[in-house]
């Protein structure tokens, strides 16, 4: 039986981003993040959607549709695409503004509950990943920014650099991030083409 | 020509998309490869498809998109449907 038309083109968007590519993506950014603020240089994350912004078409071309095959979804899912992505993309220069003024701020902050203010660039790029879930339509990403939440808290509480928060969050998504690509590789073997 | 349940989906995945590939179609239809390519070959011959076959990266690509004619059929075969179910007894 048929199901609903606005659902199937729901699940045809959804299956678009099921292959894991962008989770290890945003993993491997989490992790450069944590990295660079371990060695005291939150500033350079600057450079991490600089890397990833070029690498993410070749990539997909090369891995994702030969196995996945091509789809271009209609003008309303389009706009709408554009429309939520420059949310979240205001949600992610607001990130990197916040990022840079802890770090600036970081020696003259005396405000009560500064325990948690190590967990805040967590809590923020947590904030970023329910913003991508709700754009692609992936559980998966709240799952991700869970993963932020709960080692932002619980890395605040045992004393945490943001630093490390951030990579042993960037670890933990990498971990299931590459699981969900290898997975996808393995079950779906590169299409020989068409028959004619 | 769009009664058969396997063209029927393969017309309301092509009806909520812009243009597609046999290798989407193939992993969202569930239909074998021969099954697929036979069905498409014939809602290409009525008209109801476009099919564009080209080479990407050396390997063969073969890209579908509903025509104006198989947008007008799909909404004539649901309007069909829709009075002939109307009229059966509840």
């Amino acid at each position: 039986m048929l199901e609903n038309l606005n659902n199937l083109e729901r699940r045809v968007f959804r299956t678009y981003w099921e292959d894991g590519l962008l989770d290890v993506m945003a993993a491997v950014g989490v992790l450069i993040i944590g990295l660079f603020w371990l060695r005291d240089l939150p500033v350079a994350a600057a450079i991490v959607p600089a890397l990833m912004v070029p690498i993410w078409s070749p990539l997909r071309q090369k891995l994702i549709e030969p196995r996945l095959g091509l789809v271009e979804f209609g003008d309303q899912r389009t706009s709408r695409n554009a429309r939520n992505l420059r949310w979240v993309m205001y949600g992610g220069i607001a990130t990197l503004v916040l990022f840079l003024e802890l770090y600036f701020l970081r020696d003259s902050l005396t405000l009560p509950g500064t325990t948690f203010i190590a967990g805040l660039p967590a809590m923020l790029l947590g904030v970023l990943a329910v913003l991508t879930a709700a754009l692609i339509g992936s559980p998966r990403f709240l799952g991700y920014a869970a993963i932020l939440v709960v080692a932002a808290l619980a890395g605040a509480v045992r004393g945490w650099t943001p630093g490390l928060i951030l990579t042993v969050s960037g670890g933990a998504m990498l971990v299931i991030a590459s699981t969900t690509l290898v997975r996808f590789l393995l079950r779906n073997p590169a299409d020989p083409g068409p028959l004619d | 020509m769009l009664h058969e349940p396997a063209r029927l989906r393969l017309m309301a995945f092509l009806s909520v998309v812009k243009k597609t590939d046999f290798t989407y179609l193939l992993n969202l239809s569930g239909l074998s490869r021969g099954n697929l390519s036979v069905q498409m070959s014939r809602l290409g011959d009525a008209g109801l498809v476009k099919i564009e076959k080209s080479f990407q990266a050396n390997r063969p690509r073969t890209v579908y998109q509903l025509t104006a004619r198989g947008v007008k059929a799909l909404r004539a075969y649901k309007r069909n449907m829709q009075t002939i179910l109307a009229a059966l007894p509840d």
